[in-house]
């Protein structure tokens, strides 16, 4: 039974593009949908795991579209490679900032400050580098279809490769949470101090929960940036790291299946009223998308993960 | 063979001088217990032994090793472990995963980690507790389960601080004997902070007095029942507990 829930779900996934006409349009807005639930579930590893409201996503994401669209453009260097070296840059990044933070036991609102700040300096430090980026679109060259450089006219080949993201990111993350990794984050996140005396470096484990997000969200910018053809300091967005946060703690913070699904749900529901409300009204959609946010914080604090995961235990052992 | 010594430590909050000129040796397979009135500096001796705190002045020297920049999960690593006088649980996580949670700091992989969890909970008799929340427990079975995720880390030296109380006396009588067998079984030091005398004095071989921050005794559990400097410094609070015993 469990063998052909997978198979099925699966399949549909794998035939998605085709389900959606090979509309490129469709495709495009699924993909961004996918490409933002990778986020929300590397944020697992920082935020849930970690307990570090961190809201430093833009930074991350920024920072992959820059390095990946910058390589790609310059150096004719493949966006794989790009993606790679744009996830490390990340990391470099995020060690940097992380490492005193968590020296210094930045924590709860002061450290969501610090990381969105993060978000901002790097906007800025981009807008001023016109070596690099700078005020104007910097435009990856055009091909047809080429995978090998990583880029391609027809939406379904990014579809591809952020659904390959997904898995893997999904892969890590449920490795994490049922081994020593996990285990080690979550009793620093309930109890550093009683975490420590068990022999946990805890700075250390903070440090790998943040890298490897960061790892995972510079390479959904780096896909970003090639699937639109373009980079710009505007993708150092605040708002990423926002959405990402807002959808985990709805999603029920801590829960593996809620905040993924979620974000599925709640995304859908966004680019759906977008489309509909976004040219009668402007900003219609969004004062409809937060009062759905509203709506559920108000009536489950806790997040609507518990409920979704009972839910997916009922569809298994069926 | 000393395992542990403290020097000559002094440690300041403020104008309090919460320890001062402190001296302590043990030695392997020891068990020292360590009384002294609310505010003597127990607990903050402890946080210094374990690297929480920095002291002022003096150094602390576990299996021949300035520790004194260390930080506690080092201190840890070494082999000392500690139970926290106010019970510090994990609450999102079973009793199991807290306890194995202990074990990985000294096994190479899961199952064996798995293997260390199961006969701690067996020592301190809590494995029915096993797939019980953190969160639904009651403090005296909290403090076991600080207990039991500690020996998982398999230490050398054991610190306790006051995991008697609240306990009536069969308890109290319970727990003496069962941290008796655990450090048999181990081959454990242990350093217990204790105000229950009774538990002080049926597990200590070695008793050393604190009062506010000064030592004012040192010696087996007789000697200082009879030390008239610490009946005084009990005096009104601890003196009919004393007696009682004595
Ligand atoms: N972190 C701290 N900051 C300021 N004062 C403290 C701190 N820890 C302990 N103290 C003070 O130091 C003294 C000793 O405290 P403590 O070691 O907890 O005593 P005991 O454990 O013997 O009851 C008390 O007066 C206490 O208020
Ligand atoms: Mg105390």
């Amino acid at each position: 039974m469990r063998f052909w829930q997978l198979a099925s779900f699966g399949g549909f996934l794998l035939l998605l593009p085709l389900i959606l006409g090979l509309n490129d349009y469709y495709i495009f807005l699924t993909t961004l949908i996918l490409l933002y639930t990778v986020i929300v579930m590397a944020w697992y590893f920082i935020g849930g795991l970690a307990g570090q409201l961190d809201l430093g996503a833009g930074a991350y994401h920024g920072l992959g579209a820059v390095v990946t669209g910058y390589l790609m453009i310059y150096y004719n260097v493949s966006g794989w490679i790009g993606l790679v070296l744009g996830g490390l840059a990340a990391m470099g990044v995020a060690f940097i900032v992380g490492f005193p933070s968590f020296r210094f036991g930045l924590k709860e609102v002061w450290y969501a400050l610090a990381s969105l700040g993060l978000v901002l300096i790097l906007q800025k430090i981009f807008l001023l580098w016109t070596d690099v980026a700078g005020p104007l679109e910097r435009y990856i060259p055009f091909r047809e279809f080429d995978p090998l450089y990583m880029r391609a006219r027809a939406k379904w080949f990014y579809y591809y490769i952020t659904l390959g993201l997904l898995l893997i990111t999904f892969y890590l993350a449920h490795r994490a949470k049922r081994g020593k990794l996990g285990l080690y984050l979550v009793s620093i996140r309930d109890e550093e101090e009683a975490a420590e005396m068990l022999g946990i470096d805890t700075r250390r484990y903070k440090l790998v929960a943040l890298l490897t997000y960061s790892f995972i969200t510079a390479v959904t910018g780096g896909i970003y940036a090639s699937m639109v053809g373009f980079y710009h300091p505007i993708l150092f967005d605040g708002w990423i790291g926002i959405q990402t946060a807002t959808i985990a703690i709805v999603g029920g913070l801590g829960h593996f299946w809620g905040p993924p699904l979620t974000s599925v749900i709640l995304l859908s529901i966004a680019e759906y009223l977008r489309i509909n409300l976004g040219g009668t009204i402007p900003g219609l959609h969004q004062v409809i998308f937060g009062a759905i946010l509203i709506t559920a914080i108000l009536f489950k604090p806790a997040g609507i993960g518990p409920y979704l995961e009972s839910l997916i235990e009922k569809v298994r052992k069926r | 063979m000393k395992v542990l010594e403290v020097r000559d430590i002094t440690k300041k909050f403020g104008a309090l001088v919460a320890l001062n000129s402190i001296n302590l040796n043990v030695d392997e397979g020891e068990t020292v217990g360590i009384i002294g009135p609310n505010g003597a500096g127990k607990t903050t001796l402890f946080n210094i032994i374990t690297g929480f705190l920095k002291p002022d002045k003096g150094t602390v020297w576990i299996f021949g090793r300035n520790v004194n920049s260390w930080r506690p999960h080092k201190i840890a690593s070494l082999g000392v472990s500690r139970c926290f006088q106010i019970v510090k649980p994990f609450p999102s996580l079973t009793v199991w995963e807290t306890v194995v949670v202990g074990s990985y700091l000294k096994s190479r992989d899961a199952s064996e980690a798995h293997e260390a969890a199961l006969e701690a909970l067996k020592l301190v008799g809590i494995t029915d507790l096993k797939d019980r929340l953190s969160r639904e427990l009651n403090i005296p079975q909290l403090k076991l389960v600080e207990l039991a995720r500690s020996i998982a880390t398999r230490p050398k030296i054991l610190l306790i601080d006051e995991i008697a109380a609240g306990l009536t006396p069969t308890e109290v009588d319970k727990m003496v004997k069962k941290l008796k067998e655990i450090k048999e079984r181990l081959g454990l030091t242990l350093l217990v902070v204790e105000h229950v005398m009774k538990f002080v004095m049926g597990l200590s071989e070695r008793i050393i007095v604190l009062h506010y921050g000064e030592k004012i005794a040192e010696g087996s559990p007789e000697s200082i029942s009879k030390d008239p400097r610490v009946i005084e410094a009990y005096l009104g609070t601890k003196w009919a507990e004393m007696r009682e015993w004595s």
